[in-house]
């Protein structure tokens, strides 16, 4: 896209009425400078056009002095700002610019200062609150139930984002990896479309935990730039002054503005008679956040046509995701594969899918064929660390979360990860520091939580019963709905013979997450020994629905059956 | 190991067993490996948490007045 001069062009006369060269000895302003008290010396308007409009060396700007004092043309300023990333600076400026006056000038070139003022600006507002679209995955819980896009009723096994394939993946069963509310694994990344997958019924979509995830961030000082876009747009005839970082902002808006969204990218398309493969993207996006998922399919396909460009099968696949298509996402993203051999996003959009299906090894082999292309990629060496983890490896997934480390990422996951490897894997002197650092990082209290939770585990390990009985109850003090604390808490009661706090701590974590089997096989465990074999079968069917394959509950509801029909 | 498919199976020996007990134990919950954050996610937490705070700001403000 051709850039414009962010300052207007050398045309101007020098008798404009701005503030001519000063005769300081302060450094000399460009003649651009807001209008000054005057100080016009006598050799002021001569040396004027002398300068060049690009005056102001290129080293001063880096001082961030206001634009006044430094002498710098505004807009330059604005520019210099943007280019540093001062997003809310630049943006600053150029409200001053473009809230000044016209004035006398000429209407032509002041115009065009407007326009790159004003497009500075939108794009300023844009990088503060860009997101990568193509990440950006928020489904509402309104969407989810009243989803009108269902292909078929019942999916067959393994075609299906929403049932996930029982164990064709050959990873860690449940009995050695937790388990997410939808019943897949936890995996080793989160970006923002993994949520808790999706819930099946309205009930647990409600209890899921929405962590602050759930409303989009609104900029309404952008809202007012949406109409002097869509006007400057139709009036003018070069269509292509518009970006991206405009469409951007109008779809951050709030969804009442979406149509206008939708509106500007129809006329934009009209206008480039459908040859423009940009803007039938642009729509799709639109009809994407619309929930119009056909619709958004069909523009994709006719981009793609046009235009061979990996963002749009990226965002194909995105369409075919929501639409609970995974195998065609898949097949997408294989053939644009052929196309763009090694494409590093491809490959992980392809092993994203087969985590989602919960075919861990395929996951794994694609994430590794990622590393292959780029050995630094965050999300790959995290997965497949953690599927070692799991895996029984522990030392090998430390020594790809130290990867991480040397890589620069610092936060309280990695430092969590890289002390339940270093335990495992017998390095204690690791351990604890890294944990203490881990707490340090932590940015908020379900963080908090989770190391501590961890930290009971590492308790447990070496024996101190009485640590971990700490560090459990301090998981709960963080956050109060942590279903694993409150199993473990139940069971290092049951070693003190606490039995009936057992049995109510167990009662809150298997109805604080059904999802999990540990609970209900703790119930019924204990209710056989005490002789409540009726409550016993209960919480072991539920164990069994919860993890089919588990042998202690397969051997228990044995034995209770053998009871009953001894009755 | 990794506890496959029957990747090691346990030999039992047939003589010589005079007595065996199972205590089914409870179990623990597993420990915790945590998902690390994209850069778009912590990005849209920043700015959710920014909107929250100044949202915050605003109401304590007006409950003030």
């Amino acid at each position: 896209m051709p850039r414009r001069a962010p300052f207007p062009t050398a045309g101007q006369p020098a008798g404009t009425g701005r503030a001519p060269l000063s005769a300081h000895s302060r450094l000399p302003r460009c003649p651009g400078a807001p209008p000054q008290p005057a100080e016009a010396g006598p050799g002021g308007s001569a040396a004027a056009p002398a300068r060049p409009r690009s005056a102001p060396a290129p080293g001063r700007s880096s001082r961030g002095a206001p634009a006044g004092e430094m002498g710098l043309e505004p807009l330059f300023q604005a520019w210099s700002y943007f280019r540093r990333r001062k997003f809310r600076e630049c943006s600053d400026v150029c409200s001053q610019i473009l809230e000044r006056p016209p004035g006398e000038q000429e209407l032509d070139s002041e115009y065009t200062v407007f326009q790159a003022a004003w497009n500075l600006k939108t794009r300023a507002l844009t990088e503060m609150v860009y997101v990568d679209e193509i990440d950006m995955d928020q489904e509402g819980i309104a969407e989810i139930i009243l989803d009108e896009n269902a292909i078929a009723q019942v999916a067959r096994p393994g075609t299906s984002l929403k049932l996930p394939g029982t164990g064709q993946g050959g990873g860690p069963s449940p009995a050695v990896r937790p388990v997410t509310q939808s019943g897949r694994p936890i995996t080793g990344f989160v970006r923002p479309s993994t949520q808790s997958g999706r819930p099946s019924t309205m009930e647990q979509a409600i209890r899921t935990p929405r962590t602050a995830l759930t409303a989009r961030p609104i900029t309404s000082a952008s809202g007012g730039y949406v109409r002097p876009g869509t006007a400057s747009m139709i009036t003018n005839p070069d269509g292509p002054f518009i970006n991206l970082s405009r469409l951007n902002l109008t779809k951050y808006a709030q969804k009442p503005k979406l149509a206008k969204a939708l509106d500007l990218a129809a006329l934009a398309t009209e206008y480039a008679q459908f040859k423009d493969w940009w803007w039938k993207v642009q729509i799709g996006k639109c009809y994407y956040r619309l929930g119009l998922y056909r619709e958004a399919e069909k523009q994709f396909q006719s981009a793609l046509k046009q235009q061979d460009m990996v963002d749009t099968i990226l965002y194909l696949a995105k369409v075919y995701l929501r639409l609970d298509q995974p195998v065609t996402a898949l097949n997408l993203f294989k053939q644009g594969l052929e196309r763009f051999p090694g494409e590093v996003t491809l490959i992980c959009g392809i092993a994203r899918i087969y985590e989602e299906m919960n075919n861990i090894s395929s996951a794994a082999e694609y994430y590794k064929d990622v590393l292959k292309q780029d050995n630094t990629h965050v999300e790959a060496i995290a997965c497949i660390g953690s599927n070692h983890f799991y895996s029984d490896q522990p030392e090998i997934a430390l020594r790809f979360y130290r990867r991480l480390l040397q890589m620069g990422v610092y936060n309280c996951q990695l430092f969590n990860n890289l002390g339940l490897c270093c335990f495992y894997a017998q390095q204690y002197d690791m351990t604890l520091s890294s944990f203490e650092r881990a707490l340090f990082l932590a940015e908020n209290e379900e963080e908090t939580a989770d190391v501590w939770y961890n930290l009971g585990h590492v308790a447990v390990g070496i024996g101190d019963l009485n640590l971990a009985y700490q560090c459990f109850k301090l998981t709960l003090v963080n956050n109060n709905d942590y279903a694993e604390a409150y199993n473990n808490l139940a069971v290092l009661e049951m070693r003190k013979g606490h039995t009936e706090q057992a049995r109510a701590l167990l009662q809150t974590a298997s109805s604080l997450a059904p999802h999990m089997y540990e609970p209900h096989f703790n119930v019924a465990i204990l209710s056989e020994k005490v002789g409540d074999l009726q409550r016993s079968y209960t919480a072991a069917q539920k164990s069994e629905e919860a993890f089919p394959g588990h042998v202690d509950t397969q051997q228990l509801m044995k034995q209770l059956k053998e009871h009953f029909a001894m009755l | 190991m990794p506890e496959g498919t029957g990747a090691l199976r346990e030999v039992l020996p047939k003589q010589g067993q005079l007595s065996v007990e199972d205590m089914p134990a409870l179990v623990l919950c597993k420990p915790k490996i945590l998902p690390l954050k994209s850069v778009s996610l912590e990005k849209l937490e920043k700015l959710q948490k920014a909107a929250k705070d100044l949202s915050n700001k605003y109401y304590s403000q007006c409950i003030k007045l």
